[in-house]
Formats: structure tokens, sequence, C-alpha cells
């Protein structure tokens, strides 16, 4: 049977060590009637994305097992994964990590701390799905 | 009748310009050799002799090149090519060597000295001992890489908590107060957890400013190492720690003199330091026991230990292992450099051991002193235990 996500909600796969940020990721996307898997870890994420089919990546640059950029190399390896669109996470501002993120091939790089909205109208926008009306806050 | 009045006058002419030859040679604060044009020292001042530490004896006819091994024979030619074309060669660095064989960093300027028809006499090397110079641009660059990782560890985690706030008051505001208890709680609860965070971080800098500015005052009482154990456990589950504490205080309820705060706050810190890098479900062994004349509190874990080049490291300020960045926890990396100074501040000794089968046994001593009911002579006797150390109370 297909999986289409217009039959299902978008799928979005969260990979960030910080327990804090998984947990609120996945508050503001399903409010924003996103389907949501959560990962801790780069390894567990690499595992969700082969399995879960998520329709986009959400990705933190740096974690302490599988760092970012690793788990980019390897979605890029993997056939299930090669063209799921990542948008990369982080708190650092250094472009040593943006331009090799820029040659595996992301779909965005959001800096920490960002706009809930603007982080849920890139996801629509990497999707597909028309941008939401601004609310205002954030 | 031989005129040797020329003569006689020629030699005093001779005589007094030897004679400010070597008071100007002599009164050249850097070091300052003469060689021949194969660079065999003629002569040098007495600022050469103390810097290598020699007689002028054990020096003249020797070969520059024995004195400086670091520039290899390629270098040397080239700076001798320099000289003989160019009157002089730039300004280089060195690592010399003294006569007792230890080494010393020098900068060197070499010049071309020439006698009254412009034939080259030999080579003047001036040289400078720059060793205290380089420890202190050493120790300034360190600064400044520490400063670095600070800034670079304390902005990323200060993004993560302000991701926090900014996301769950996002998720507040927009839902209109229509929102159901536990969606509320959970919010509440992790904006409570981020702004510990915040907290935490703001508490460690602060220490550290403190310590930095020599403001580490203990306050020294008589305490009972068992219950301050017993409070730092505490204060781990007022925290909503809910690992297994093992506690093995033995029957010892014996008191030492101590701030302690400070002894709680570095107890706490290695519980945290052991929570954070300890898996789930396994237990930390917190004892203490009197060694001669200190008490040594343990703090032990099974968590995934420490690395050699770690070991030595770890109680240093901002280190969180080889990358800074990808660290498994909370916290900018001055628990440990906190810990280290409080202890210290009493006159003890921090460390970490690996243990057998895994994990890792931070130990702290604090030798004792006498706890005296006269204020005055207790006061004396705790001025003597920070004299020992070295340490301003």
């Amino acid at each position: 049977m297909f999986d289409r996500m217009e039959e299902r909600k978008p799928r979005v796969l969260v990979i960030d060590d910080d327990r804090l940020i998984v947990v609120l990721m996945g508050a503001i996307l399903e409010r924003n009637d996103f389907e949501v898997l959560e990962a801790t870890s780069g390894k567990q994420g690499l595992e969700l994305a082969k399995t879960g089919s998520p329709d986009v990546i959400l990705l933190d640059l740096f974690m302490p097992d599988t760092d970012g950029l690793e788990v980019l190399r390897r979605l890029r390896m993997e056939p299930e994964t090669w063209k799921t669109p990542v948008i990369l996470l982080t708190g650092v501002t250094d472009d040593r990590y943006t331009s090799e993120s820029e040659t595996l091939g992301t779909a965005g790089y959001i800096v920490k701390p960002f706009s809930p909205t603007l982080l849920v109208n890139k996801i629509m926008e990497t999707c597909g799905i028309k941008e939401k009306e601004p609310i205002g806050i954030g | 009748m031989e005129d040797r009045s020329i003569s006689v006058a020629a030699e005093g002419e001779s005589g007094e310009a030897e004679g400010k030859y070597r008071g100007l040679f002599d009164s050249i604060k850097d070091g300052a050799v003469m060689t021949d044009t194969n660079g065999v020292i003629l002569d040098c001042n007495q600022a050469c002799l103390d810097t290598l530490r020699c007689t002028k004896e054990e020096i003249k006819g020797v070969k520059c090149a024995r004195i400086v091994p670091s520039l290899s024979p390629t270098r040397i030619h080239e700076i001798g090519r320099q000289v003989q074309t160019g009157g002089s060669a730039d300004e280089f660095e060195v690592e010399a060597l003294r006569k007792d064989r230890t080494v010393f960093s020098a900068t060197v300027k070499c010049c071309l000295a020439r006698d009254e028809l412009g034939l080259p006499l030999g080579i003047w090397v001036i040289f400078q001992d720059i060793t205290e110079r380089k420890t202190a641009r050493k120790s300034v660059e360190k600064q400044k890489e520490e400063l670095q990782r600070l800034i670079d560890v304390a902005a990323y985690e200060l993004r993560q908590l302000a991701t926090v706030f900014k996301g769950y008051s996002y998720l507040l505001m927009e839902s209109g107060g229509e929102i159901d208890a536990e969606s509320f709680m959970e919010a509440i609860s992790s904006i409570d957890e981020a702004a510990s965070g915040v907290t935490h971080i703001v508490n460690e800098l602060d220490d550290t400013s403190r310590i930095e500015r020599g403001q580490l005052n203990p306050v020294d009482k008589e305490v009972y190492p068992h219950k301050l154990i017993r409070r730092a456990v505490e204060e781990m589950r007022v925290k909503g720690c809910d690992r297994d504490f093992v506690l093995s205080t033995y029957a010892d309820e014996s008191s030492l003199v101590a701030d302690p705060e400070a002894i709680k706050q570095v107890l706490t810190i290695l519980l945290e330091n052991a929570d954070k890098f300890s898996p789930d479900k396994t237990p930390i062994s917190i004892w203490h026991v009197r060694r001669g004349a200190e008490t040594v509190f343990h703090v032990a874990d099974r968590g995934q230990g420490i690395f050699d080049e770690d070991l030595e490291l770890i109680f240093e300020r901002f280190y969180q292992g080889k990358d800074a960045m990808r660290r498994p926890t909370r916290g900018i990396g001055l628990g440990l450099y906190i810990a280290k100074k409080m202890v210290e501040a009493h006159g003890g000794w921090i460390k970490v051991e690996l243990r057998e089968n895994g994990g890792s046994d931070f130990s702290f001593g604090i030798p004792e002193i006498e706890w005296k009911s006269n204020p005055a002579e207790q006061e004396n006797s705790i001025q003597g235990r920070y004299m020992e150390a070295g340490v301003s109370a």
C-alpha cells in the first residue's frame, strides 16, 4: 500500500540529543498537524529515518555519539534516505559546519533559538505545503 | 737612542681604545659574542656568560653551531651567506643550550664586523633570552583559547535554553488559554528546567569569577562529613535525581573543620558529574574515610570512565573533553574546576582514578585541623593550614 503524504499528516523526524528540545519540537509540530518521530541520538535517528519514512528530517548538528554532519553523510549514502530533505538545527554559527552541510545537500539551516512559526513554515515549504499565515507570535 | 715616544703613545692610544671597546662590549645588556667568519667564538660579554652559565675560557674556541643545535646546517649556511653578502641577517628565534644542557629560547641578530679596510673581520652575534616572554605569550594564548571556548560553549548552551523559552511561550500564547492541564504542566515543567539550566550557568560563571578574583573565602566550622554527604544527596533528590545512591559512611561520625557549604558544593558537583556521565539505573557510591591527618571523600560511578589524556585536564577551566561542543550533558565545563579550587582553598587535593570494571572514582582530601573552643586559637590554626597550602583565606 502506498504511504503517501496526501493521505496522512506530513511526517517529521526530529533528531536532537537534548530531550527538552525534542519534546518541545514534538509539541510545536503536533500542534501544527504534523506527525512526529523523535530520536535523541544520531544512531536512533538513522534507524528511524530508514524505517519511519519521514517526509522531512530536523537534525541537530551537535550530538555526542554520532554528530549531525556524520548523520547527514550516512543519510546521503542510504537508498531509503538519500533524497529525504534535511533541515539542520544548530546553536552554533560557524562557517565550517555550514559549508560541509551545503556540500552534502540540505533543505535549510536554522539557528536556535528560532521562531516556531518560521520553523513550521520552513517545514511546510520543504514538504510542498502552502505556508501558514503568520500568527504574530514568535 | 731610540725614539720610543711614538710607540709608547701608540700603545697608550691602543690601550685606551681597547678599554673603550671592552667597556662598550660588557655594557651591552643582551648577550654579545664575537666570532670569526667560520662562526668560532673569539670573545663574549658578561651577559653572554651569565645566560650560558659558563666561563670565558669554556666558550672561547667553541663553534656557535654547538650552542644552537636547533639550527640545521642548511639554515646556518643561509644565515652566514646573508651576513657575508648583506652585512647582516634578519632576526631569528632559536632554542639554545646552556653549559648545563638546559634549553632556553632566544632571539638572535648577526652582523658582519669589518676592519679599517672594510674586510670581514668576524661576526657580531647579539642574542636575548626570551624564555620568560615566550612562556608569558603561551599563557596569554592559552587564556585566549580558554575564553573562546567558554564563549562558544556558553553561547551554545544559552541558545538551547532560549529555544525552550521561546518555544513554550509560543505554545502557551497560541493556545489562548485553552490548554489541557497535562500539556500546561509539561510546558511549565520544561520552562522551569530550562530556567534551572540558566541559573546553573550563571552560578558557575559567578563562582569562577570569585575564584579568579581570589575571593574564595572559606568560613570554617566544625562539620560532620556523614551529614554533609546526606545533605548533598538530598539536594540531588530535590533536583529530581532518582538514581540509587549508595552511602557508606561506616560508623565514623567524626568531625572536621571546613566550610560546610563549600564541601557540600564540591560533593554536589561530583554527584551531578557522576549522574550525568553514568547510564541510567547504575548506582553511585559516596563515602568518606579518615586517612592519617585528613578526611577523604569519594564519589564513584559506573559510567563511561575518562580517557587517559583527560585525567589531568578534567579539572581545568572549561574543559569538557576532546570536543567541548559534542558533550553528552548540559553545562559549560566549570564544575570540576570550581570543585578543585574549593578543595584547594582548604589546603586539600582532588583527583580522579579509573575503577576496575569501569567507571570513575573522584576523591578529595581535606587536611584536618583541631577544632578549638577558643576562637583566637581556632583562627590561628586555620591560618596555619592555609599558609601551608599557600592559599589566602
